[in-house]
């Protein structure tokens, strides 16, 4: 493998993985948060945030429906393989919120996306960078008291994967960085994001996030799906 | 880690060319991707505060829907967006957007169900999904990381949408198809080049102001209108004490359409909203809500001679049943601007007498207290 | 992200990743000028990259939480510059009395995507060593969030100077209003 592919790979897989945030008192203590040890606590499942589709040569993104419902039910398969012996899950199924339930959900689940999203794209601000202390306040405490659980987990995931047109060009494109010349490979991406809140204290006491520039796992397959659940769970204090 | 097989792609570029280009298959694949992105755009509405929730109006905009499509209208879910300016939609997963802008331009329910029933029909003969497959051609990657990470507003996708048109060829289907749901739910069907005429003449007036995207999606032109004329001349004009459903539409909307006027005055269009307040004032010469509203629109746009103006309209308004209370604190703004102080005064004196629950008291109250200093 | 040797930085940079200094600054606690507008903050915050006569300030990024200082805004313009904006800007007019400036806020925020945007209160206040109007208000952003916020402001030779503050109503307002109103207390014009 000549130099430059390699330092762009290594340069890829620099940038492709940030290590999961803890927050400091699940450090401290070996549990995650104060009180229940994670293992005797319910855990909600929101469903899971998921987009799988082809990425053309121009760069445009075409979710494909047939590949988002595989992924959904692999990933679903996935999180409860890894998470059901440990601890008690329960999904969340959107649809079959009374509507009591829905506009607290609402209110919880909005704010706790946003402040996933924050912590992406905004972990890294020199206000935020040497601490963990994200928060979705009190909009978990009616989530909590109507189902008895005292966490929450939320996941997304998207993957793109080349079209046959963008394969081609990589091919090419891999030439030209064998060459040693610097190329930016544009093959299909995995993202995936995870969250763990504390529906009592309100903190996000685990945060996992993952974007690399080739494909961690198959989504459709269901050994794809859990190389990616497993990617991305890891350090989960469970 | 990156596994570029040369074998794969070839082998891959291969079963691509035997494909053959986009067949059934690949349309039905691509019409699926664009609901699932539809599906998601509109959970994102629906949590976003951009619906106008209102149970009775929605119940009458899904009587009319029903009334033009039949049975079939139960595929569809309707929303009332916060937005002003004149826009309907439909979206390929069985969504009908339209903005209230649109609501306050309509003149009866036949005009309407008309709306409706031509955004239906697109939706029903596939048009919506090849022009969202045109525009889901317009999004790149980079627009991929930010609608994932969230930091793109649920807007600029559908600002892509709007940039494209219909052909005169899905136009003209719709039309031929919406005349004769018109007159078979029991409508005039002259509403229809009615309609488009009207927003036709609004456009060459004051030019492309963003307040008619519809227009922009509906691509219309004196033949399109002329040819809707001679449609609708063919079909029997119902019998019916009210065929164009002015009444209705009038009623179901009234209470609502102070606060539509006072959105659509932000959008700062006011060459656009000046048409339409002619227009409605014309239909309602009586109305103190409108003649308060035309004031507005002067003292927003504060032109020469609008100060005068407005205060005059303020004038007339004043006293009549619909006209709002915020019609003293405006005369007295005005006032203020124009240095007639006592008028000022009187004016939000008598403001703060009506609207004991203003959340701008204390500011007024100081005001009419700055009026008192020498 | 983890450091990288200098030219593993290069490759990175070509690969998308941003490690840029032109990005956003910590203001670290202190007296800060903002241009004309001096004020004295006792927490810190991101500055995040603006157009003057704005800065923006956040804490945990502007989804959650944003402080938009204006030192000296013009006749004729707007608030927040987004190119997003269809129709007729809202544009600040200097002989604006405290009611068409709550108005002007108002308004600004709705061209930026609010939804639901309400007044709750609007009246005098003293600022920055003047007479100034504060407007305080609820509104729901584009992704739904329920935000709360609050604006100061004041008019001085025809320029607009202003402190606003906008944040998730849960959490996120109640934790850092108390902060920002010390801001405003004790800003000064220079």
């Amino acid at each position: 493998m000549r130099f430059g592919l390699a330092i762009l790979m290594l340069a890829l897989a620099g940038c492709a993985m940030t290590e999961p945030k803890v927050a400091p008192e699940a450090l401290a203590t070996g549990s995650v948060g104060s009180g229940a040890r994670i293992e005797e606590a319910k855990v909600l499942l929101l469903p899971p945030d998921l987009k799988v589709g082809e990425v053309g040569v121009a760069g445009q993104f075409k979710p494909r429906a047939d590949w988002t419902e595989q992924a959904a039910r692999n990933v679903m398969a996935a999180l409860e393989t890894k998470l059901a012996g440990r601890v008690r899950l329960e999904r969340i199924d959107e649809a079959s919120l009374d509507p009591a339930e829905r506009a607290d959900y609402e209110r919880f689940a909005t704010l706790a996306r946003a402040v996933g999203q924050s912590i992406v794209a905004y972990g890294q601000l020199p206000t935020r960078r040497d601490r963990f202390d994200w928060s979705v306040g009190e909009t978990g405490w009616p989530l909590a008291r109507s189902r008895g659980a005292r966490y929450a987990l939320l996941v997304q995931m998207v993957d793109t994967h080349a079209s046959g047109e963008l394969i081609g060009l990589n091919v090419a494109s891999f030439a030209v960085a064998a060459l040693g010349l610097p190329a930016v490979i544009r093959t299909g991406a995995h993202y995936g994001r995870a969250d763990l809140v504390d529906l009592e204290t309100g903190r996000v006491v685990w945060h996992n996030f993952m974007l690399s520039q080739s494909p961690v796992a198959d989504l459709r397959t269901l050994s794809g799906a859990e190389t990616a659940v497993e990617a991305l769970l890891r350090a989960l204090p469970i | 880690m990156v596994r570029p097989t040369i074998g794969a792609a070839r082998g891959l570029l291969v079963a691509l060319l035997l494909a053959g280009c986009a067949g059934p298959q690949e349309l039905a694949t691509t019409e699926a991707g664009l609901r699932l992105a539809a599906d998601e755009a509109e959970a994102r509405l629906r949590a976003s505060g951009r619906v106008v929730r209102d149970p009775e109006l929605d119940a009458y905009l899904r009587r009319v829907l029903c009334r033009i499509v039949g049975e079939r209208c139960a595929e569809f879910r309707l929303y009332v967006l916060d937005q002003p300016g004149f826009n309907a939609a439909a979206w390929p997963n069985g969504v009908i957007e339209i903005r209230k802008g649109a609501l306050l331009r309509l003149e009866n329910e036949a005009q309407l169900a008309l709306v409706l029933g031509h955004e239906a029909i697109h939706y029903q003969n596939r048009h919506v999904a090849q022009l969202w497959g045109r525009a889901e051609q317009a999004v790149g990657v980079g627009a991929l990381v930010g609608t994932v990470l969230g930091l793109r507003p649920i807007g600029e996708a559908m600002g892509v949408l709007a940039a494209l048109s219909y052909s005169r060829d899905m136009e003209r289907e719709a039309d031929r198809l919406g005349l004769e749901r018109l007159a078979a739910a029991g409508y005039d069907p002259n509403e229809a080049p009615r309609l488009w005429a009207a927003l036709l003449e609004e456009k060459a007036r004051i030019g492309d102001s963003g307040q008619l995207a519809f227009l922009s999606t509906h691509p219309t032109d004196a033949e399109r209108i002329a040819e809707l004329r001679a449609g609708a001349a063919r079909l029997p004009v119902p019998v019916s004490a009210d065929p164009t459903g002015r009444a209705a539409y009038r009623a179901a909307t009234a209470r609502r359409r102070g606060a539509w006027l006072a959105a659509e005055l932000r959008a700062r269009s006011f060459a656009a909203s000046e048409i339409l307040l002619d227009r409605l004032r014309a239909a309602e010469p009586e109305s103190g809500e409108l003649l308060f509203f035309a004031g507005e629109l002067r003292r927003l746009r504060d032109g020469p001679g609008d100060a005068e103006a407005a205060l005059a309209l303020y004038e007339k308004a004043r006293g009549r049943p619909d006209t709002p209370v915020e019609v003293w604190r405006s005369t007295g703004l005005v006032a203020l601007r124009l240095g007639r102080r006592a008028a000022a005064k009187d004016a939000l004196a008598t403001y703060l007498a009506r609207a004991p629950t203003a959340p701008d008291r204390a500011l007024i109250e100081q005001m009419l207290e700055d009026q008192d200093r020498p | 992200m983890r450091k990288l040797p200098l030219f593993l930085v290069l490759v990175a940079l070509l690969a998308g990743c941003e490690l840029g200094p032109q990005g956003p600054v910590l203001v670290s606690p202190g007296p800060v000028a903002a241009g004309r507008l001096a004020v004295q903050t006792d927490v810190a915050w991101t500055q995040m990259p603006s157009k003057p006569p704005r800065r923006l300030w956040t804490v945990y990024g502007p989804l959650l939480d944003l402080v938009v200082l204006v030192d000296g805004l013009e006749e004729g313009q707007q608030l927040f510059s987004s190119e997003a904006s269809a129709g007729t800007p809202v544009a600040f007019r200097a002989a604006a009395t405290g009611a068409e400036l709550g108005e002007f806020v108002l308004d600004s925020l709705r061209r930026e995507g609010a939804s639901a945007v309400s007044l709750d209160s609007l009246r005098p206040v003293a600022f920055a060593g003047g007479e100034g109007v504060r407007a305080e208000f609820r509104l729901r952003d584009d992704r739904g969030v329920a935000k709360r916020g609050f604006a100061v402001a004041r008019v001085i030779d025809g320029r607009l100077f202003m402190i606003l503050f906008v944040a998730a109503e849960d959490h996120y307002f109640p934790s850092l209003a108390p902060a920002v109103e010390r801001i405003v207390e004790s800003a000064r014009i220079v």
